[in-house]
C-alpha cells in the first residue's frame, strides 16, 4: 500500500511531487505494498462483478483511490459499441441501451465494437443529481431548441468502476440516486422534461474514513464485500512503501516498465479466472454451511450469502481451482459479511472477531 | 421504450408467501389500492414486483390514446377520446397492463407532465406533454425505497390518487387527465418512515423478513446463482410456473364478479375496525375488497372468515396507531383475534350466518364484547364505542410499562418552573432551502441575478415566443431556424432544497443518584416519540448516557424506529456522574453530524440532577462541567437542561448548567409522559 507524504508525518521531508496516479502511467498494482485484503476484494470484484463492488474503510491518505486506479489499468480492455455514451457490449444483446437496440425499430444489423479502456468514473461529493443521472443537453436545447439528454456520470461508468471518495460523507440526496440504480442496474431518468432508462451497471467502489460518521446501512448492504485499511506496522515494508514510492514519483514510466511482468503475469490470471469462473462448482453441502453461517450471524437478509457465494466461487477462480472449498468461504468470510451485522451499540466484542468465531465453530478452524 | 434486461421469473422467488400473495390479489383486482412491501434489505422486495409485471393481464385500451383510456367506459375517459366517441367507436387495442416505475430522482414536471417544448418553439402554441401520471393510468405505479421520496412529489402523489384524476396548472398550461392507478412501493423501514397519509393510501402492507429456514435460504442462493448464470434458460425453466399463475389471475377475475358479500361479512368488517380503533372507512372498503378477491383467488364465490382474517391483517397493520414498542407480530395476533371475536359475535346476533363462518375461538373475552357494535355494517353508534375509548388514555405496552396514547390535537401547555434565558438569535440556521448549488432541484423561480439557471423551466418560458421572436426580432441578424432566442425575462432560477434536519442528542445521567430507571423510561419514551415524526422533519435521534467513569452512546444519531427499538431494549443505570464527558460525548456526536451536513440544527438534551462527581481533567468535577457547558453553548449547539433532582433537596446546579449552556430549564416533574417529546418539538420549532 502506498501512502502519501501527509499520512506519514515523519516523512514530510520527502519532496512531494505531484501525484499523477491517473493518466498515463498508474502506479503498477502489483507494486502496492501489503493490504492484501484490499487487494483480494478488489480482484475478486473484477473475475465477477456481480459480486457488487467494495467498500474501503480506512484513513484518508492511504492511497485508496491509487489503487482503484491502479485496478483499473490491470484489466483487459472491453469492446464497446462504437459512439455508444453507455459504453454497451456488443455481444451482450441483454444490457443494450435503446440507442444500440430501439425498441420500435429493427435491431442494427451489426454493432460496431471498439475497444476501450474499461471506464473509472470519479463520484465527488459535490456532484449536483443532474450531473450523475444526466440532464438536459445544454448546447443542444440553446441551439436547436429540442430536449436532448446528456448522459450523466452513472451513463459513463457503465461496464466500468464508479469511485466515491469518502462515501460516508455523500449528500442523502444522492445516496438516494445511487441506492435506486446500483439496485436496478437501471438509470431511470424522469426529470426536467427528459424521460430517459439506460443501463447503469457497475462495480461500485467505495472508500472512507469510518470515524468521519457511518455509512446508510441500506447503501451498506450495496456493496458486495468490505475491506478494511490497516496502519502497516512492519517497519520492514513500511521503508519498502517509500522507496517504491520514491522510485514512482522520479520515473513513473520507467517504475511501470520495471513492474511489466509481474502485472502482465496477474493480468494473465485474471483473464483465466474469468474464463473459468462458469465453470467452478460450488458443493450444496458448502452452501448450506454457508446459509448457517448467515443464520448464525443473524445477518438481515440474503445478500450475505449470495455474496459469500459469489466471492468464494470467484476466488476458487482466481486461484485456479474447479470447486469451491471450505477454506475459500473461510477467507472471504469476514470481507463478505462484516458490514452486514446488526450493529449493537452494548456489544463490546469487534465484529471481525465475531464472525471468526463463528466461523470456527460452524466451519473448523 | 424500455432497456430489455431479464426479469426474476415471479414463481421463483423462494418463501415470502405473503408478499406474493398481496401482490397476486392486486394483480387479479385493482381496486385493493396497490400494496407497500416493508422489509430489510436483501430480501426480494424489489424482484418480486418487478417480476410481477410478466404476470398482469392485457387491458383493452383506446389506439393512441396516451391515457390509455378505457374504451367501454366513457366515466373514466380523457376529454379527447370523449369528444372523438361522438363520431362513432373509438379503435381499439389489447396491450399489458403497464408498470411504471417512478425513481426517487424524478422531478415534478417530468410527474405530472409539462409543456410540450419541441412543438411550442416550432408552432408557437402551448400543448401539454403527458408525464408519468398520464403513462400509469389503469396500470401500477412502482416506486422502489418510496420513503425517500422527496414531500413535494408526495404531494403532487396524494393529490393524483384521492382523486383519480391529474390536474396540471403550470406553464400556461391547464390540463385535467384520468390519472387512476395502484401504487406499489417498497421501503426498508430503517431509513426511516413515510408519512401516514400515504401510508394510508396504500390498500395493503406486508412487512418482510429474511427467511429462517435453512432448505429456503439454500434455495434462495442456488436459484440466484442459476439466474445469473443463465437468465434465458432459468426464465425457461419456470415458464410454464409463471404461465400457470397468469392464467389463474385471469380465472380469478373472471370468478371475482359471482363473489358476493354477505351482510354478515360487512359486519364483522366493521366490528373489527371499530374494535382496532382504525381512522376513517379506506380500511373497511379495503379488506372487503380483499377478502372477496382472496375467495375469488381460491376458486370460491363466498366469503370466509379466514378470507376477513388475511384480509386485514394485510390491511390493518399500516393504520392503526402504533404504539413505540408494538411489534408486528403482536399486531397481527391481535387483529387474527379481533376477527374471530366479530365473527362470533356476528353469528350469534344474527340467526342464519352462524353456520357458514367457522371460527376457533376461546370464551374468555367478555370485556371487548361491550365494545362490539351492532351488526349494522355502516353507521356505528357512538355509544357502542364508548366503553372502549374510556381505555384509550393509557394502554399497556408488551414492555408492561404504561404509555400513554399522544393525542396530536390536545395542546397542553407547558407550565413548569420555565428559566427564560434569552436566546441568542435563533431560526437562522434551519432553512430548506438551500443558496448553495447542491441539493435536489425541485422547482424554479424569477429572481433578479439568476446564478443557477433552471434552463429545461427557462426554455419551457420562452418557447411559445420563439415564432413571434423570430419573425419581429430579426434585427439580431438570422439566427438558424431552431436557434432559442432568450431574453433576460425567460430566465428561471433553480429552487434547490436540502433535507435539513435536526440533529437532537439526549445526554442522560445513568448514575444511581436519583431514580435512574424512570428517567431512563421518560427518555426512552421521548425519543420514540420524536421518531415517530422523523419523517417530516428528517430529524434524527441519539442517545447518550453517562455512568461510573465514562460516556457511551447508546444510539448514533438516526431516524429508524426500528433501530432505535433494537438499541434502546436495554439502558445501564448505576455509578457515579461523569457529568462533563457525557456532555462532551454528546457534543462530538451533534458535531459530526453537523460535519456532514452544516445545514444539521444541533440540539442537545440534557437531563440531568446535575451533580457531577467525576471529572475528565484536574478541576474539580462541578466546575469542569460548567466549563464544558459554556464550551457547548459558544460552539453553537443548542441545549435544554432537565432536571432530575427532587425538588426539596434542589440546589439548583442543574439550572446553573442550563445558565452555562444558554439553554432552556425544565424539571422532570413538569415533563411526564410525552411532554418531554413536545418540549423538545417546541423547541426545534423555535429554532427553524
Amino acid at each position: 500500500m502506498m501512502h502519501t507524504p501527509e499520512a506519514h508525518p515523519a516523512e514530510a521531508d520527502v519532496p512531494s511531487l505531484p501525484v499523477p496516479s491517473s493518466g498515463n502511467h498508474p502506479f503498477p498494482f502489483v507494486a502496492i505494498v501489503g493490504q492484501e485484503e484490499l487487494k483480494l476484494a478488489l480482484l475478486l470484484c473484477v473475475v465477477d462483478p456481480a459480486i457488487g463492488g467494495v467498500m474501503v474503510m480506512g484513513h484518508r491518505g492511504t492511497a485508496k483511490s491509487t489503487a482503484v486506479r491502479a485496478l483499473a489499468a490491470l484489466l483487459p480492455p472491453i469492446k464497446a459499441v462504437a459512439g455508444c455514451p453507455y459504453n454497451c457490449a456488443p455481444e451482450h444483446p441483454a444490457g443494450l441501451c435503446d440507442q444500440c437496440q430501439p425498441s420500435n425499430g429493427p435491431r442494427p444489423k451489426r454493432l460496431h465494437g471498439a475497444t476501450a479502456l474499461v471506464p473509472v468514473v470519479d463520484l465527488p461529493l459535490g456532484a449536483t443529481e443532474d450531473r450523475i443521472c444526466g440532464t438536459l443537453d445544454i448546447e443542444q436545447a440553446l441551439t436547436q431548441g429540442v430536449q436532448a439528454f446528456a448522459p450523466g456520470l452513472l451513463a459513463r461508468a457503465n461496464h466500468g468502476f464508479l469511485y466515491i471518495d469518502e462515501v460516508n460523507l455523500l449528500e442523502d440526496h444522492l445516496v438516494d440516486v445511487l441506492l435506486d440504480v446500483a439496485a436496478s442496474g437501471v438509470n431511470v431518468v424522469e426529470r426536467e422534461g427528459i424521460s430517459i432508462r439506460h443501463p447503469a451497471r457497475f462495480v461500485l467502489v467505495g472508500s472512507g474514513n469510518p470515524e468521519e460518521g457511518d455509512l446508510r446501512p441500506q447503501l451498506l448492504d450495496r456493496f458486495g464485500l468490505h475491506a478494511r485499511i490497516l496502519t502497516i506496522t512492519d517497519v520492514a515494508q513500511r521503508v519498502e512503501i517509500v522507496r517504491r514510492r520514491r522510485a514512482y514519483d522520479a520515473d513513473p514510466a520507467a517504475f511501470g516498465a520495471a513492474w511489466e511482468k509481474p502485472q502482465a503475469k496477474l493480468q494473465r490470471q485474471i483473464k483465466a479466472a474469468r474464463k473459468r469462473l462458469p465453470s467452478v462448482t460450488l458443493p450444496d453441502d458448502l452452501l448450506f454451511q454457508i446459509a448457517e453461517l448467515c443464520v448464525k450471524l443473524e445477518i438481515d437478509g440474503h445478500r450475505g450469502e449470495l455474496t459469500i457465494s459469489r466471492t468464494a466461487t470467484a476466488l476458487a477462480a482466481f486461484e485456479g481451482r474447479d470447486t469451491t472449498s471450505i477454506e475459500d468461504v473461510r477467507r472471504v468470510a469476514i470481507l463478505a459479511l462484516r458490514h452486514r451485522l446488526r450493529k449493537d451499540p452494548l456489544e463490546m466484542q469487534d465484529d471481525d472477531e465475531r464472525i471468526r468465531q463463528v466461523v470456527v465453530e460452524l466451519l473448523g478452524a | 421504450m424500455s432497456v430489455k434486461r431479464p426479469v426474476y421469473p415471479f414463481s421463483a422467488i423462494v418463501g415470502q408467501e405473503r408478499l406474493k400473495l398481496a401482490l397476486l390479489l392486486n394483480a387479479v383486482n385493482p381496486r385493493i389500492g396497490g400494496v407497500l412491501i416493508r422489509g430489510e434489505k436483501g430480501t426480494a422486495k424489489s424482484t418480486a414486483v418487478r417480476a410481477l409485471t410478466r404476470l398482469l393481464p392485457q387491458i383493452t385500451v383506446v389506439v393512441n390514446c396516451p391515457y390509455s383510456c378505457p374504451p367501454e367506459h366513457p366515466a373514466g375517459m380523457c376529454a379527447t377520446c370523449l369528444s372523438q366517441r361522438e363520431g362513432g367507436p373509438l379503435p381499439t387495442t389489447l396491450r399489458p397492463t403497464r408498470l411504471v416505475e417512478l425513481p426517487v430522482s424524478a422531478s415534478e414536471d417530468r410527474v405530472v407532465g409539462s409543456l410540450d417544448l419541441e412543438h411550442a418553439i416550432t408552432e408557437g402554441e402551448r400543448r401539454f406533454e403527458p408525464g408519468l401520471l398520464a403513462q400509469v393510468n389503469r396500470g401500477l405505479l412502482y416506486v422502489d425505497e418510496v420513503n425517500l421520496l422527496d414531500d413535494h412529489l408526495v404531494d403532487v402523489l396524494l393529490d393524483a390518487v384521492a382523486m383519480g384524476v391529474n390536474t396540471v396548472e403550470r406553464e400556461g398550461i391547464s390540463v385535467s387527465h384520468p390519472a387512476r392507478f395502484i401504487l406499489v412501493g417498497t421501503m426498508n423501514p430503517e431509513e426511516g418512515e413515510l408519512r401516514p397519509q400515504l401510508l394510508d393510501r396504500f390498500g395493503l402492507a406486508v412487512d418482510i423478513s429474511g427467511l429462517t429456514n435453512m432448505a429456503d435460504r439454500m434455495a434462495v442462493i442456488q436459484r440466484r446463482l442459476a439466474y445469473e448464470e443463465n437468465p434465458a434458460a432459468f426464465a425457461e425453466h419456470w415458464y410454464a410456473a409463471d404461465q400457470q399463475l397468469a392464467e389463474r389471475i385471469l380465472a380469478a377475475q373472471q370468478l371475482l364478479r359471482q363473489v358476493q358479500l354477505q351482510t354478515e361479512d360487512m359486519a364483522i368488517v366493521a366490528g373489527l375496525a371499530l374494535e382496532m380503533k382504525v381512522d376513517g372507512h379506506r380500511a373497511d372498503l379495503t379488506i372487503l375488497e380483499t377478502a372477496r378477491t382472496h375467495a375469488a383467488w381460491l376458486g370460491r364465490t363466498f366469503i370466509t372468515t379466514d378470507d376477513i382474517r388475511l384480509a386485514a391483517q394485510l390491511a390493518l397493520p399500516h393504520r392503526m396507531r402504533r404504539q413505540p414498542f408494538a411489534e408486528v407480530q403482536v399486531d397481527e395476533n391481535k387483529i387474527g383475534e379481533a376477527v374471530e371475536r366479530s365473527a362470533k359475535l356476528v353469528s350469534e346476533t344474527s340467526p342464519n350466518g352462524g353456520e357458514q363462518k367457522k371460527n376457533h375461538l376461546s370464551d374468555n373475552t367478555p370485556d371487548t364484547a361491550e365494545a362490539m357494535p351492532s351488526p349494522q355494517p355502516s353507521t356505528p353508534t357512538p355509544s357502542s364505542t364508548s366503553a372502549s375509548a374510556s381505555s384509550t388514555g393509557a394502554q399497556r405496552t408488551p414492555d408492561g410499562q404504561i404509555q400513554h396514547a399522544a393525542d396530536p390535537f390536545q395542546t397542553h401547555r407547558i407550565e413548569g418552573q420555565r428559566d427564560q434565558q434569552k436566546r441568542r438569535a435563533g431560526g437562522r440556521r434551519s432553512r430548506t432551502r438551500t443558496t448553495r448549488k447542491s441539493g435536489r432541484y425541485v422547482g424554479n423561480e424569477t429572481v433578479v441575478r439568476v446564478t443557477d439557471l433552471a434552463l429545461d423551466a427557462t426554455m419551457r418560458v420562452a418557447a411559445p415566443y420563439q415564432r413571434h421572436r423570430r419573425e419581429h426580432g430579426a434585427a439580431t441578424g438570422a439566427p438558424s431556424a431552431r436557434r432559442m432566442l432568450l431574453q433576460r425575462s425567460d430566465l428561471r432560477q433553480k429552487i434547490r432544497v436540502r433535507r435539513t434536519r435536526n440533529a437532537v442528542c439526549f445526554v442522560v445521567d445513568a448514575s444511581w443518584s436519583m431514580a435512574a430507571e424512570e428517567r431512563m423510561q421518560a427518555t426512552k419514551a421521548a425519543i420514540l416519540a420524536l421518531l415517530r415524526e422523523a419523517y417530516q422533519r428528517r430529524d434524527s435521534v441519539g442517545l447518550v448516557c453517562f455512568q461510573r467513569t465514562y460516556a457511551s452512546v447508546l444510539l448514533p444519531l438516526t431516524n429508524s424506529v426500528e433501530l432505535a427499538q433494537r438499541c434502546l431494549r436495554q439502558m445501564p443505570t448505576g455509578g457515579k456522574t461523569p457529568l462533563a464527558r457525557g456532555m462532551l460525548t454528546g457534543y462530538e456526536m451533534l458535531e459530526r453530524a453537523r460535519r456532514n451536513n452544516p445545514e444539521v440544527i444541533p440540539l442537545m438534551v440534557l437531563i440531568t440532577d446535575g451533580q457531577a462527581n467525576v471529572a475528565m481533567g484536574l478541576l474539580p468535577p462541578q466546575q469542569e462541567a460548567y466549563h464544558i457547558a459554556a464550551y457547548i453553548a459558544a460552539q453553537q449547539v443548542y441545549a435544554i437542561a432537565i432536571d432530575t433532582e427532587q425538588p426539596n433537596f434542589d440546589r439548583g446546579l442543574t439550572r446553573q448548567l442550563a445558565h452555562f449552556l444558554e439553554g432552556e430549564y425544565y424539571h422532570l416533574n413538569d415533563l411526564q409522559d410525552d411532554r418531554l417529546a413536545r418540549v423538545v418539538r417546541s423547541q426545534l420549532q423555535r429554532l427553524r
